[in-house]
């Protein structure tokens, strides 16, 4: 048997590094839209982005099932995560807890993840998506709980199939799936509460 | 402030820290809807804010300044000992200024000075469910309140009518969050309802006991339930603070002999502190 110490390594800090990436995520969350700075993991291993890698190392743990997207999919990213969280990764994206993808390469259909039931409607995914970045491409109009008017909204990165699934996603309410937006310094939040116009 | 080494920061071990901000994260994104957490045995009684407390551990960081009320009041003693609680296990600086506080922990009131947007106020929630009272069944209220069957809740305020001539529920008065679930406020005068609709600070409410976690995020609408021929009314006073003045704040009734002698008196200790230009407490 042979040791490999190619393993990367996780928050420089676990307690604070946790702590921060969460109250990033819990603005983003509560600000739909609102791009939240956040420091990421500067050493996850590609195509893993580093707010992606925060924010799957502060929320996962052995309780959460976790479906990483086909570029994802591969060993290193299965090794980090399985090393760091704990998290059993499953191979059908609408048995995961959280579904890890790339907005641009092969994401995973929103409305075939796990939406909750009317009883339990937060039994339900949480898409953790990396994106290259905010500001680009198409604005779609935001509103709902978390923004006093409306908010304007765009990234490059989503295309129309994905607005309009994140709209029918909506229409569920309370049921649905959230989105975390994982740019390269900032997250933003799309809760199912959020209402989306083009 | 230095923490005690022996705890981890806050106190919570990072596993239960992270099933809690978990269920954060889902009350955030379903406004007022309950949603159940492995709430952990705290080393304080149920009914003394453990729900809450856990909110908190789960929320602070060493950057944030931690304030905590009860009724109101910073220096009453559920207040002290969770201040207390947090300097020992996190270390983190605390205050009694509304203003300069980061995260505040309140039981039962909310702050008079308006909230803003970079505030968090985490409640203390003793019984989570509105429709409890009416219907014991935990499987009937889940029901209830997926199908959005909340006529019970009705007939309750109309029965304070056609007994009282009006809505006579003045503390832990129900609201409809985002024009979906009815929430308990927790056991806020009704005279605070009004201050939950559209708040700029996110609001998150604990409860240890019944193992409960919901929250109304930011510029939310909270609508308290009443009729078009009886309005939601809040409280009024003939008197105003006999200490500062206040004809806006919420009052506190003090009896001061066994003769009758009474006064009235902010509940918010901040704000009437503040405005006498007394650097008490």
């Amino acid at each position: 048997m042979t040791l490999t110490n190619d393993l990367s390594p996780g928050f420089d800090e676990p307690v604070d590094g946790a702590q921060r990436t969460f109250r990033a995520v819990l603005e983003a969350l509560s600000r739909p839209g609102v791009p939240v700075p956040l420091a990421g993991i500067d050493s996850a291993p590609a195509p893993m982005k580093p707010t992606l890698a925060a924010a799957a190392l502060s929320l996962l743990d052995h309780e959460t099932s976790v479906y990483l997207a086909p570029p994802l999919a591969i060993e290193s990213v299965r090794r980090y995560i399985a090393f760091h969280t704990g998290a059993p990764i499953v191979s059908e994206p609408g048995e995961a807890d959280f579904v890890i993808a790339l907005a641009d390469r092969d994401m995973p259909d929103v409305l075939q993840l796990k939406a909750g039931t009317a009883e339990y409607p937060d039994a339900s995914a949480t898409l953790l998506l990396g994106i290259s970045g905010f500001g680009t491409g198409l604005p779609v109009r935001l509103s709902g709980p978390g923004i006093a008017d409306t908010r304007e909204f765009s990234s490059g990165d989503l295309t129309d199939d994905f607005w309009t699934h994140a709209r029918k996603n909506h229409t569920r309410f309370p049921l649905g799936i959230d989105v975390i937006l994982c740019g390269p310094e900032s997250v933003v939040g799309l809760p199912r509460s959020t209402s989306i116009a083009v | 402030m230095t923490r005690g080494q022996t705890y981890n920061f806050a106190y919570l071990d990072e596993q239960t820290k992270r099933m809690i901000r978990r269920a954060i994260l889902k009350a955030v994104a379903i406004p007022g809807y309950q949603v159940p957490f492995a709430s952990r045995e705290m080393p304080m009684p149920y009914g003394w804010g453990t729900g809450g407390v856990q909110v908190t551990a789960s929320v602070l960081g060493h950057d944030d300044v931690l304030k905590v009320i009860d009724q109101g009041a910073d220096d009453t003693t559920n207040a002290v000992s969770i201040r207390k609680f947090f300097q020992k296990t996190a270390g983190v600086e605390t205050t009694t200024e509304t203003a300069n506080a980061s995260v505040i922990q309140t039981r039962h009131r909310i702050p008079e000075e308006e909230l803003r947007a970079d505030q968090i106020l985490v409640y203390q929630v003793p019984i989570p469910e509105p429709l409890r009272f009416l219907e014991p069944r935990e499987t009937e209220t889940r029901t209830m309140h997926a199908l959005e069957e909340y006529g019970l809740m009705h007939v309750k305020l109309y029965e304070d009518i056609s007994r009282h001539g009006h809505i006579a529920t003045t503390y832990a008065y129900p609201v409809r969050v985002n024009a979906r679930y009815i929430m308990d406020p927790s056991p806020i005068p009704k005279f605070d309802n009004p201050k939950m609709h559209r708040m700029a600070a996110l609001q998150l409410f604990g409860a240890g006991r019944e193992k409960r976690i919901y929250a109304i995020p930011p510029y939310t609408q909270v609508h308290s339930l009443d009729f078009e021929d009886h309005p939601f009314e809040v409280q009024q006073w003939d008197q105003a603070c006999a200490i500062c003045g206040a004809e806006v704040s919420f009052l506190d009734e003090i009896i001061t002999d066994d003769a009758g002698g009474r006064m009235f008196v902010c509940s918010d200790t901040d704000f009437c502190n503040k405005r006498s230009g007394s650097t008490a407490a």
